[in-house]
């Protein structure tokens, strides 16, 4: 079983950028200041040629990216540092002193600059697979539907965690450990298992009932759903309610292609085949019909004593009857 | 078995495909004895509707005997003759349980897909797009029908095919359609559209208490039909000034109390005005061609309905909402609650108060079916209903 787990090193790197990060926030703001207050000076000890107005414009820039940085850490300022980085770079290329020690200075600056890229784009990289820009990146997802059945009916079926894979096509298994925790398992390409354990974090009978994965799942997420009876006797309305980080990776990529372009539109229909199981008993499908695509297989055709030849090798998805008739109460 | 497929424009092939089988509890398998065209494969055909595949099987008007029946269908058994609704409806749903079928909310697979479209999803129908479901539709040998114990009504068997196939879509689409204009004594109802919708609208609107129908059509035959089966008077539109004009002078000033648009999307108009409208489909700045809901908006009498029954599938241009607004009127519209109207309507030909088979022009073999969809669509021999047979 191949899975992915994030493991202590990785989370030490992680920190380490954040520490870093935090440090080039800083760093930034105090460059600034100086670019911004002592024109001249920088000019003279970096090699520039005497232009006042450029480089408090850098300045400007240095300190509004170091604020930036402290307030929004993550990816993307600091890759916004990298970007400015270049800025500079081309700038000492194109407006040093045409004098030796001109040149000079402006070469150490050039050197010093690059060590710095170097430093933000690694800090860059790292942010992207922090645990706290990936806190930032968790994508919630709703979705709503009204079934035509009382609320003690639904939520004895999802209470049992073994039906979900019945209205979760992605889901392979469910399975009890104990009256709390359960582990889940999701099919996956490439002969590639998905497992996490999951335990049940919020229980109210007939009314709402909570799970999160626990620590150390590949993804890790938040689940809920609720129950509330709707208005004028027309059943349940039922809201389910998802929160995971996107993993990068092969599981992210699984993740991906498996919610699809549009999370919301998975979820809504998860609750739209709830809602087919519970109220009629089984889920609209057309998989397995005929099709002007298929070549014939000549089973059930007529035969010539005018009986009908049947299929006895049908796929019978059990009954809701049976299903409900399993379930424990309350 | 065989069955018509769709592959694109125009293109209508009888290929030779697997036989459908059970593929949940409540489905059975109907050999089909009868099957017609219907004016809305004619979008299909035409191109109009999107989330078609090549090799989809078409038909939603059918008839047959039950072959097969799944576990959980107690109601209905091999060898019940019986005429299958064109919507799939489960019967558990809010929808399903306040009769209004065709708005089911179980029996669409792809219900995200008219989601996105319509904000919510209407019933399946067989063999009309994946959009609604992707179902394999009748005009084949055999057909699977989801929901067993819901739609199809079961028919004594010394009553021909022909008399009971239009039970399954255009009879009770007509008599809705009729039925939706709150049809008072002494109402005057103009219908846009002689096809056979409109032939069974203009008929269920007297069987409904009309005093006087107006058929608008352009085809001298649709409009003669309408006039000789049913008792209606006619306007045929490219003999006229205008339709509107001709229908004040009609009703004394006042318009018809009643409009039924069962044209739809493929509109056709004389003259310039049509011009605008097909152009701007052409150039898919406009999805539908509204033409004749224009004209019956324009038409009604202040604080009348205004009864839209033709298919529309998408977006519009220039619509009258101020007419709509200022004149009080009400627009009521929907795909027919099929399940709603089969037993009443069954028991209206049973007392011969109707014989639906007047529709029929032209029968012919399944394997006939290319040709079928060319001559219907092109109104070609006077063409108005074809049914084929498996």
């Amino acid at each position: 079983m191949a899975s992915i787990r994030r493991n202590t090193a990785s989370r030490k790197i992680a920190k380490a950028g954040e520490q870093l990060s935090f440090g080039l926030g800083c760093a930034s703001i105090g460059l600034g200041l100086v670019e911004l207050l002592a024109p001249r000076r920088v000019a003279n000890a970096t090699g520039l040629q005497q232009r006042p107005a450029l480089i408090r414009s850098l300045g400007v820039r240095e300190i509004v990216t170091g604020i930036a940085l402290l307030r929004k850490p993550g990816p993307f300022w600091l890759w916004g540092r990298v970007v400015g980085d270049l800025m500079d770079l081309a700038v000492l290329r194109t407006t040093h002193r045409p004098t030796i020690g001109g040149v000079r200075r402006a070469e150490g600056t050039r050197r010093v600059v690059l060590g710095a890229t170097a430093v933000d784009l690694c800090a860059a990289v790292i942010a992207l697979g922090s645990p706290r820009y990936q806190r930032a990146a968790a994508r919630e997802v709703r979705a709503t539907v009204t079934i035509n059945r009382p609320a003690h009916e639904l939520y004895a079926f999802w209470r049992d965690l073994r039906n979900l894979p019945n209205i979760m096509p992605h889901l392979d298994s469910v399975e009890i450990l104990d009256d709390r925790l359960s582990r889940w398992r999701a099919k996956a390409p490439a002969g590639m298992h998905l497992s996490w354990d999951a335990q049940i974090v919020d229980d109210v009978a007939n009314r709402r009932i909570a799970w999160a994965s626990m620590p150390g799942a590949d993804v890790q997420h938040l689940g809920s759903v609720h129950f509330q009876p709707a208005p004028g006797d027309r059943g349940t309305y039922v809201t389910a309610q998802f929160r995971y980080v996107p993993p990068a990776g092969r599981v992210g990529a699984f993740i991906a292609k498996t919610m699809g372009a549009s999370p919301e539109q998975r979820l809504h229909d998860d609750l739209r085949r709830f809602k087919q199981f519970m109220e009629t008993g089984e889920i609209a499908t057309t998989y397995g019909q005929t099709s002007g695509r298929l070549k014939p297989t000549g089973r059930g055709k007529m035969k010539s004593n005018g009986h009908w030849q049947g299929h006895h090798d049908v796929h019978d998805p059990s009954s809701k009857a049976d299903l409900l008739a399993n379930l424990t109460p309350g | 078995m065989k069955a018509a497929c769709w592959f694109g424009v125009n293109d209508v092939r009888v290929e030779e495909v697997p036989d459908p089988q059970i593929l949940n509890p409540r489905d059975a398998i109907v050999r089909v004895t009868s099957t017609a065209i219907c004016g809305s494969d004619l979008h299909l055909y035409d191109g109009f509707i999107p989330t078609m595949e090549g090799g989809d099987i078409l038909g939603h008007e059918f008839m047959g005997e039950v072959v097969e029946v799944g576990p959980s269908v107690k109601n209905l058994k091999a060898g019940d003759r019986v005429v299958v609704p064109f919507p799939i409806a489960c019967g558990n749903c809010f929808f399903c349980q306040q009769s209004m079928y065709s708005c089911c909310e179980n029996s669409n697979p792809n219900a995200s897909l008219a989601a996105t479209l319509f904000g919510y999803s209407p019933a399946g129908i067989f063999g009309y797009s994946h959009m609604l479901g992707g179902y394999a539709g009748g005009q084949a040998e055999y057909v699977r029908v989801p929901f067993a114990d819901v739609g199809p009504l079961k028919i004594s068997n010394g009553i021909s095919d022909e008399m009971v196939l239009f039970l399954s879509d255009i009879f009770p689409t007509g008599y809705m359609a009729a039925e939706n204009c709150d049809i008072k004594p002494g109402d005057t109802v103009a219908v846009w559209g002689c096809g056979p919708v409109g032939q069974f609208c203009i008929a269920s609107a007297f069987l409904l208490g009309a005093e006087r129908v107006i058929a608008i059509d352009r085809f001298p035959e649709r409009l003669r039909m309408a006039k000789e089966m049913s008792g209606a008077e006619t306007i045929n539109y490219e003999q006229v000034d205008g339709v509107i004009e001709a229908l004040q002078e009609m009703t004394g000033g006042r318009g018809p109390d009643a409009c039924v648009d069962a044209v739809g999307m493929e509109a056709h108009a004389h003259g310039f005005h049509g011009m605008y409208d097909k152009v701007k489909t052409m150039a898919f700045m406009e999805t539908d061609r509204p033409y004749a809901l224009r004209e019956a908006i324009m038409a009604c009498r202040k604080g009348g309905v205004v009864s839209v029954v033709g298919v529309y599938g998408g977006i519009i241009d220039k619509f009258p909402v101020g007419a709509l607004m200022n004149k009080g009127l009400t627009i009521r519209a929907g795909q027919a609650h099929v399940h709603r109207y089969m037993k009443r309507l069954f028991e209206h030909i049973e007392r011969e108060e109707i014989n639906p088979a007047f529709v029929i022009t032209h029968k012919l073999p399944l394997g006939q079916a290319p040709l079928a969809y060319d001559m219907f669509k092109n109104k070609q021999d006077e063409c108005v209903k074809v049914v084929l047979q498996p």
